[in-house]
């Protein structure tokens, strides 16, 4: 495969993970089915997942086609139950103050430039924004204490870890998921076990 | 705050811990462990699930700083009982001879005050006590050898694409020898190739304290006390350390002890005795030659990734299933000091994608999705590389201060010239064996796993911390267990040392603790 030739698609179009989580475990299925149908957290504001939102749709703009999870109720969930409270490298912060203050500072620094808020701008002002976020300090009066790249890059990481745990995506790269009390039994070259997704490129071998 | 007392107190429930309770118990002392994290049941609080199970690494602010900052989360990080043991992938490896002897050998890192032959027959007892799975004939008999368990022989596609790369490259290989069990051991089931092993293993098939020592210490009276976090260990006039303190459900308790033996990891063992400082002690505990929290160790664990026309599924079986220890020494040829070894080594989406980010900041939607979507098409292999001891590369403590007023430890890290020159070499290697495979490799995605050191062992008390006991040379009754003793960080996995060294360390407690006591 080549870039070229790449089909920016999934190679699994009618795989679906979740038409077999009667075969997971029961605290599997309950972990994902919160997931799924995770409820309000309590820290993030209204004001705050507007924000988030509108980040999340510059930073991952395909996945969130095929995403399913309601990614400002699962961070928030995850913030709750005190699962951003380690600081990332090379920061003095945790990963939830970094992502509260820098929430709070996006809607500043959308004031400032724009006198709207960042959920209401343009998809360019948007991206403009993001974009003099990466590798840079920010804006000294906004960006202080945390600056606008370690916000960039601890809530860029947590979202990619929300939307890699999300079922509907792993059906569409062709993970299996959990496969607990299963397991996997067919082994050798081609060999899969049927309950995963069905080989691609069968017209290769 | 309520006072016991006992014969030996150990802070710190994993690997090493673990080891010293069961064997101290057993010996008829009053043993008393506690763990900072919970006491799961795998069928119980596990699930196969990346993100819910981060719960199992330490979650508590770390200040990581210097030119490499390690992740102290997810590659080098547990907390609950069994530590990060309940977590680990389980290719368990002797260390080769020259491990122990780098100075002399090769004129890099430092001497360990013990040989390999000091440590051979612990290796032997815990190959059995693990029952470690592994060939009949392993090419590379010092690192490990008569397995009671057969080779798991279900290999995934990822391992057999390795595998065929190393072979038409030169290399010998071999499946892995690992804590995973391959046949039925009495009410354990074999590894059913689930592929979450760094997640827990549910089935049980995996070896960890959680189904060895630790049930083997609660049935020998250990009192295991978990969700209790030592701050302290207070120490007498005579320069005795009399207990630990601890805080549990917000309230502070007192352990009194004949021995007391810390085996809480690279980063928290340190951290306890630079915050246990006293007017006798005032540069902390055990530290009389400053060394305390100097010379932190890791490993480089650098992937490659390389496309393959047809599908491989890298989620299949466990991660780390085959290996090749050929590069060991590789230096010597090449033009620098030490090695690496190299693994077929699949990774679970959030892992792969986190990598991804870690390694390429731009690697975000559409370039991330993109790669993502390969995700069945590639083949992972890692290196793991030595990596030198350095003065500069330590555990301190900062001025901030945690949610219950205690000082945040700092980690300072940054890599050694001759870590880039391993890393270099390993990355042309894994990449020729990638094509010899047949595939095109297209990432090489840096990063780290294990800690070691912080409290290095040694004979001699103004250069290392402890004994090669891990008896504190400043404070007589003050043992360290675990991988914080390592005085290098060689390329085949700690664990089998760690728990080699454990053990022998737990013979040697038991006749102190029976002569202290009278
Ligand atoms: C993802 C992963 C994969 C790995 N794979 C391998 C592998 O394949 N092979 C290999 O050889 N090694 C592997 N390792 C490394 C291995 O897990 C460690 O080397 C080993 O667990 C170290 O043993 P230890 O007893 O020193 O520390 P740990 O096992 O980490 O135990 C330390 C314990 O101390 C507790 N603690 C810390 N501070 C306190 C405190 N203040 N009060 C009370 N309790 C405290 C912690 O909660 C923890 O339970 C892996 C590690 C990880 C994270
Ligand atoms: S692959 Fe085997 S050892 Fe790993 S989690 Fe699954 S059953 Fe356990």
């Amino acid at each position: 495969m080549t870039k070229d030739n790449h089909p920016s698609k999934t190679y699994y179009p009618t795989y679906d993970v979740l038409s077999q989580k009667n075969e997971w475990d029961n605290v599997t299925q309950q972990v994902i089915a919160e997931r799924l149908h995770s409820k309000e957290g309590n820290v993030l504001s209204a004001s705050h997942k507007r924000t988030l939102q509108a980040l999340a749709k510059c930073l991952f703009p395909s996945h969130l086609g095929e995403q399913t999870l309601s990614i400002s109720m699962v961070l928030d969930q995850r913030i709750t139950n005190k699962k951003l409270s380690t600081f990332p490298r090379g920061a003095r912060f945790t990963k939830e103050e970094i992502i509260i203050q820098g929430l709070e500072n996006a809607e500043r620094e959308s004031i400032f430039h724009y006198h709207l808020p960042f959920s209401q701008l343009d998809k360019k002002e948007q991206l403009s924004i993001l974009e003099s976020w990466k590798g840079n300090d920010g804006e000294e009066t906004i960006w202080n204490a945390i600056k606008s790249h370690l916000f960039y890059s601890t809530l860029t990481s947590e979202l990619i870890k929300i939307i890699y745990a999300d079922p509907h995506i792993w059906s569409t790269i062709g993970f299996a998921g959990p496969a607990y009390p299963r397991g996997y039994y067919a082994f050798g070259p081609h060999q899969f076990d049927e309950w995963e997704a069905k080989p691609h490129d069968e017209n290769l071998l | 705050m309520t006072r016991t007392s006992c014969d030996v107190c150990i802070v710190g429930a994993g690997a090493a811990g673990s080891v010293v309770a069961a064997h101290l118990a057993k010996a008829g002392l009053n043993v008393f462990m506690l763990d900072a994290g919970p006491f799961r049941s795998p069928e119980k609080d596990f699930a196969s699930d990346e993100l819910e199970m981060e719960k199992l690494f330490w979650d508590e602010p770390r200040i990581s700083e210097g030119q490499d900052p390690l992740d102290l989360y997810r590659s080098t990080s547990g907390k609950g009982v069994g530590g990060s043991a309940v977590h680990y992938t389980a290719q368990l490896l002797r260390f080769h001879p020259s491990d122990f002897q780098t100075k002399t050998s090769e004129d890099i890192g430092e001497d360990w005050p013990i040989s390999y032959e000091d440590v051979e027959p612990y290796y032997k007892q815990m190959t059995k006590r693990l029952s470690l799975s592994g060939p009949s004939t392993f090419p590379w008999k010092e690192f490990g050898d008569h397995f009671p368990y057969p080779a798991h022989h279900d290999l995934s596609n990822n391992t057999l694409k390795f595998r065929e790369g190393l072979e038409r490259a030169g290399y010998q290989h071999s499946v892995s020898p690992l804590a995973i069990l391959s046949a039925p051991k009495a009410d354990r089931h074999p590894c059913i190739n689930r592929g979450f092993c760094e997640e827990g293993c549910m089935p049980d098939a995996k070896t960890t304290p959680l189904n060895t020592f630790i049930p083997e210490g609660l049935k020998a009276g250990v009192t295991l006390i978990s969700e209790a976090t030592a701050y302290r260990i207070t120490t007498d006039e005579h320069g005795r350390a009399t207990s630990v303190l601890y805080l549990l459900d917000g309230k502070q308790h007192e352990i009194e002890a004949t021995t007391i033996v810390i085996a809480a990891y690279a980063i928290e063992t340190p951290r306890l005795l630079l915050a246990s400082s006293s007017e006798t002690f005032p540069n902390g505990l055990a530290n009389s030659s400053d060394l305390v929290g100097k010379y932190l160790l890791t490993n480089m664990n650098d992937h490659v990734l390389a496309t393959f026309p047809e599908e491989i599924r890298m989620y299949r079986g466990n991660p780390v299933q085959a290996l090749t220890m050929d590069t060991y020494l590789c230096g010597v040829k090449y033009g620098f000091k030490r090695g690496f070894i190299m693994n077929s080594y699949g990774l679970r989406p959030i892992r792969l994608a986190t990598l991804f980010f870690d390694n390429d900041t731009k690697c975000v939607g559409e370039r991330l999705r993109e790669r993502m979507l390969d995700y069945n098409h590639y083949v992972s292999i890692a290196m793991l590389g030595e990596v030198i001891p350095q003065h500069q590369n330590a555990v301190t403590l900062s001025n901030q201060k945690d949610q219950h007023g205690l000082p945040i430890p700092k980690v300072t890290f940054s890599h050694h010239p001759n870590d880039e020159s391993i890393r270099d070499k390993a990355k042309d290697v894994m990449k020729s064996v990638l094509k010899k495979a047949g595939g095109t490799p297209l990432y090489h995605l840096k990063a780290h796993a294990h800690l070691m050191g912080g409290c290095r062992m040694g004979s001699n008390p103004s250069d290392s911390v402890v004994t090669s006991y891990g008896q504190s040379h400043d404070v007589e009754n003050l043992f360290i267990v675990g991988s914080p003793t390592f005085v290098t960080a060689p390329s085949a996995n700690p664990t089998l040392t760690v728990y080699s060294l454990a053990q022998r360390s737990a013979e040697y407690i038991e006749s102190y603790t029976k002569r202290a006591k009278g």
